[in-house]
């Protein structure tokens, strides 16, 4: 865009073809920003909702979480997360991570030696473990598409804001050279030919 | 051990209703530390029970008092012990974590491992975790209070109270925000590696 433009016919048609392939290109680069706004929308929405659902679990715990206070058992061990199963998902062009399922290490709780609650409390750790796991994946894939949607945005601005509008003002400039040169080349060729005929009539 | 000391003993232990009540707790906690004096203070309430009673008892009797405790009674060397009161509980005991780990485990596991033994079932009223706790507490102190029967200022006695004030402190363990607090450690402590 910054080189000196040639003014002729070959430029013209260069400029006019860079111009459909700008307007073709803006509506994808639109319609990738909303797409990827509402991706994020969701993932914010879907993240409230897990945290509600930690509040909810909490509040339902709260009753009977003074069991918890108990040293005799470790609750860190209670539910060792050993892997974070994941799937791959495509959004707008975007690889992001969707939880599929935890599994946790496989440690039989000696039951004749750890007191009843501890069922419970394995149970609603391993649940608020899952769903502390998937708002941080989800926050991670929030933040891939941020990036995305800063660059689509990014692109569709230049092509709104810049490419089209500079590639309209030159594709002006040459053409309103190109008929000003016409009507030269028409003004000087009837200069010649009323010449030529006043020539003619004084002969 | 000279006469009439175990009397005494057991007449100035403070006394232990089935309640958790802070009230209470205080009470007997300060009767203890009262006795244990400035240098002991800072032990845990069961240290402070032993460090009283170890004044006034033999050895022998000493040593089987230490021994007990809630958390391994179940086992065999004390369902058999010589001690009658502490063979009866550590059986009922014992029985009552069969009937427990048979609602716990997976029945054809539980047939598997424990088939020889009739294991009676379990009536536990629905609740909370913390309220079937109670519920299991309860049933072990009514145990205790069957088993003091005739028993007033003997070892067994004594017996009975370090087991009585073994599930109190147990009780009294719990508490909403430090439990709170912990899991919340627990479950915050989740990440996932990206």
């Amino acid at each position: 865009m910054a080189d000196k433009i040639l003014m002729n016919k070959n430029s013209l048609a260069i400029l006019k073809n860079e111009l459909k392939e700008y307007q073709s290109a803006l509506p994808v680069f639109e319609m990738k920003e909303q797409q990827l706004k509402k991706a994020v929308e969701s993932l914010e929405l879907s993240i409230r909702k897990l945290e509600q659902s930690i509040e909810e679990t909490n509040r339902e715990t709260r009753p009977w979480v003074a069991v918890m206070a108990e040293e005799s058992v470790d609750l860190a061990q209670l539910a060792v997360v050993k892997r974070v199963v994941t799937h791959k998902r495509e959004i707008a062009g975007v690889s992001i991570d969707v939880f599929s399922d935890i599994k946790l290490e496989e440690r039989q709780l000696d039951l004749l030696d750890t007191p009843l609650w501890a069922d419970a409390a394995q149970e609603v750790i391993a649940d608020q473990k899952a769903k502390y796991i998937m708002i941080e994946i989800e926050r991670q894939n929030i933040e891939l598409l941020r990036e995305e949607l800063a660059e689509a945005r990014r692109m569709k601005n230049a092509l709104k804001e810049v490419f089209i509008p500079e590639t309209i003002q030159q594709i002006r400039k040459i053409e309103i050279y190109l008929g000003d040169v016409e009507r030269l080349a028409i003004g000087c060729a009837k200069l010649v030919k009323k010449k030529k005929e006043d020539k003619k009539v004084s002969l | 051990m000279i006469p009439g000391q175990l009397e005494y003993l057991i007449s100035s232990l403070p006394y232990l209703p089935f309640q958790q009540s802070k009230e209470v707790r205080d009470k007997v906690s300060t009767t203890f530390r009262k006795y244990a004096g400035a240098a002991e203070a800072d032990k845990d309430l069961i240290n402070l029970f032993e460090s009283e009673v170890i004044k006034f008892l033999s050895p022998a009797a000493f040593e089987l008092i230490k021994g007990i405790d809630l958390k391994t009674i179940h086992h065999r060397p004390f369902r058999e012990n010589k001690n009658r009161t502490v063979a009866a509980f550590a059986k009922y005991r014992y029985h009552l974590k069969l009937a427990l780990l048979k609602q716990r485990m997976d029945p054809q596991q539980f047939r598997k491992k424990w088939s020889a033994l009739s294991v009676p079932p379990l009536a536990l009223t629905e609740g909370t975790p913390l309220e079937k706790e109670i519920q299991l507490m309860q049933l072990q102190w009514k145990k205790l209070e069957e088993l003091a029967t005739g028993h007033h200022f003997d070892l067994d006695a004594l017996i009975i109270y370090k087991l009585k004030l073994m599930i109190l402190d147990r009780w009294w363990t719990f508490d909403e925000e430090k439990g709170f607090r912990h899991f919340n450690q627990v479950i915050q402590a989740a990440s996932y590696g990206g």
